[in-house]
């Protein structure tokens, strides 16, 4: 687009005339990177709302409110609901139309977002499919086009449709995962430590970046790579818990495992907090499944067969008991 | 249909709402508020809201009503503005020392916007709604919008020019 053509459409926008349509012309050609010095004013305003754009509530704003709305539980008939929540839907459609930064002028994104103890399965555009696990969120496009990227926080299980020529992309922290087809998991919730990726079927491309370098790991199936986000380490090793999956499939099995690492499963599982005073506790050999059971109904199993007692005690099950004989 | 659906709609309108609050408000803490108090009454007036026919425009006309009142009351701090961290800043495309610059400069013109023009730039530019959504939100006429917004722009520029001269 010539200089004079953005001159004729900024008169416009001055004037308060120009089309939603045409301002996004104007977004587009002032994020290019050799704005003349004649327009460093509208530079600058397009930039800024450029900025504006993107700026996220965050995490501890969602739990707060999380937990003032439970406290706020609600029962309606389902026939209002269809009614309320139809509405609401379409709605939805309308709120998510964001400017993309690519050539091809604005893209309509969708974000799915999940509350604590939810769960939800999204099929994209190009028919893959991601499960999210509570608390995660996923935003893409209702259109893929040359390449496949979404956004991800939390926790979210892909199977990506194989497509060469267009690689599918996942953002999330400042990390990028490539694919082509392919399915993994991958957890990066803002509040833990790590960035994990774990694959199950075909290839993945794991590449953690920040503003000085970068670094990448090639996963194959039964791989898992680790980011630690305080120091930027990136490393890549065997997935050692069965139960990665635990979250999707809610079946957790266990076999001949120490009470450390089966506590370590149930707790990401059922998102609670164990402590134990009596460390022998730890070794103690626990084989089990627990398939789609309660965490009351798995504290009860627990309890039963090594002969331990929980105690809730402000967010967490305090463990007492003998430990094992062996 | 269940409430997790109605729930993650909810959820769908917080990052605007924010966003708008902290538009009004100028201060991330009472922002927040707002913002919070918002999304509650939502959820818990939701058996009435089927009588709602554009419910964003009616959450973000609620922000605005709502952080006018809070306005007025005499008990409010004074933020500067350097130090208003509303965001995770996660997918900043901005890596160029000159853009933050630039950046700041905006932030700094805008907040010095009289309330209506601040309100119509940050619903139409950054919100990208159209006129008559904007004139639905702030319960002016769709021309008392264009107008505003032709006003808001051209003085942007002219405090931009001003300063970026100097």
């Amino acid at each position: 687009m010539r200089t004079e053509e953005i001159r004729n459409l900024l008169d416009k926008y001055y004037a308060g005339d120009t089309s939603r349509k045409e301002e996004e012309v104007l977004y587009d050609w002032f994020a290019q990177n050799e704005v003349p010095e004649e327009f460093m004013s509208e530079k600058a305003q397009f930039l800024f709302f450029q900025e504006g754009r993107v700026k996220k509530a965050p995490d501890y704003f969602i739990e707060n409110l999380e937990s003032k709305m439970e406290k706020n539980p609600f029962f309606r008939s389902p026939g209002n609901w269809l009614k309320v929540a139809s509405a609401v839907a379409l709605l939805a459609i309308s709120v998510f139309i964001i400017n993309s930064l690519s050539k091809e002028g604005p893209i309509e994104w969708k974000t799915i977002s999940t509350a604590a103890g939810e769960k939800q399965e999204v099929v994209l555009p190009d028919g893959s499919t991601v499960w999210l696990n509570s608390r995660s969120e996923l935003r893409y496009p209702i259109e893929f086009k040359e390449v496949r990227e979404v956004e991800m926080k939390g926790e979210a299980f892909f199977e990506i449709q194989r497509d060469e020529t267009k690689p599918f992309n996942i953002l999330s922290q400042n990390t990028v995962t490539k694919v082509l087809g392919t399915s993994f998991n991958v957890r990066s919730y803002d509040k833990e430590d790590q960035i994990e990726v774990v694959v199950v079927t075909g290839k993945v491309a794991f590449t953690a970046e920040d503003e000085i370098s970068e670094e990448s790991v090639t996963l194959e199936p039964g791989l898992k790579a680790t980011l630690y986000k305080e120091d930027q380490s990136l490393i890549k090793e065997e997935n050692s818990d069965p139960n990665f999956l635990s979250w999707k499939t809610n079946e957790l099995n266990f076999d001949n495992q120490e009470l450390l690492i089966v506590l370590e499963s149930v707790s990401k599982h059922y998102e609670i907090q164990f402590a134990a005073e009596n460390e022998k506790l730890a070794l103690c050999p626990f084989t089990g499944s627990f398939k789609e059971l309660t965490k009351e109904e798995v504290i009860r199993i627990l309890s039963y067969s090594l002969e331990i007692d929980f105690e809730f005690v402000d967010d967490t099950y305090v463990i007492t008991g003998q430990g094992c004989t062996d | 249909m269940e409430i997790k659906d109605f729930k993650s709609e909810l959820y769908a309108l917080k990052d605007k709402v924010l966003r708008f609050a902290f538009c009004m408000m100028n201060d991330s803490a009472d922002a927040e508020d707002v913002a919070q108090e918002v999304l509650l009454k939502l959820w818990s007036k939701r058996d009435g809201l089927k009588e709602v026919k554009n419910l964003e425009a009616y959450a973000m006309r609620m922000v605005r009503n709502m952080s006018l009142n809070k306005l007025e009351a005499p008990r409010r701090r004074q933020d500067s503005i350097e130090d208003v961290t509303l965001i995770d800043q996660k997918a900043s495309p901005l890596k160029v020392a000159e853009d933050k610059d630039l950046l700041s400069i905006m932030q700094s013109i805008i907040q010095s916007l009289p309330e209506n023009q601040r309100t119509v730039v940050q619903l139409r530019s950054i919100e990208g709604y159209a006129l008559d959504e904007v004139a639905e939100i702030t319960e002016m006429t769709e021309n008392n919008v264009r107008v505003t917004l032709s006003r808001a722009r051209q003085k942007i520029k002219e405090i931009f020019d001003g300063k970026y001269q100097s």
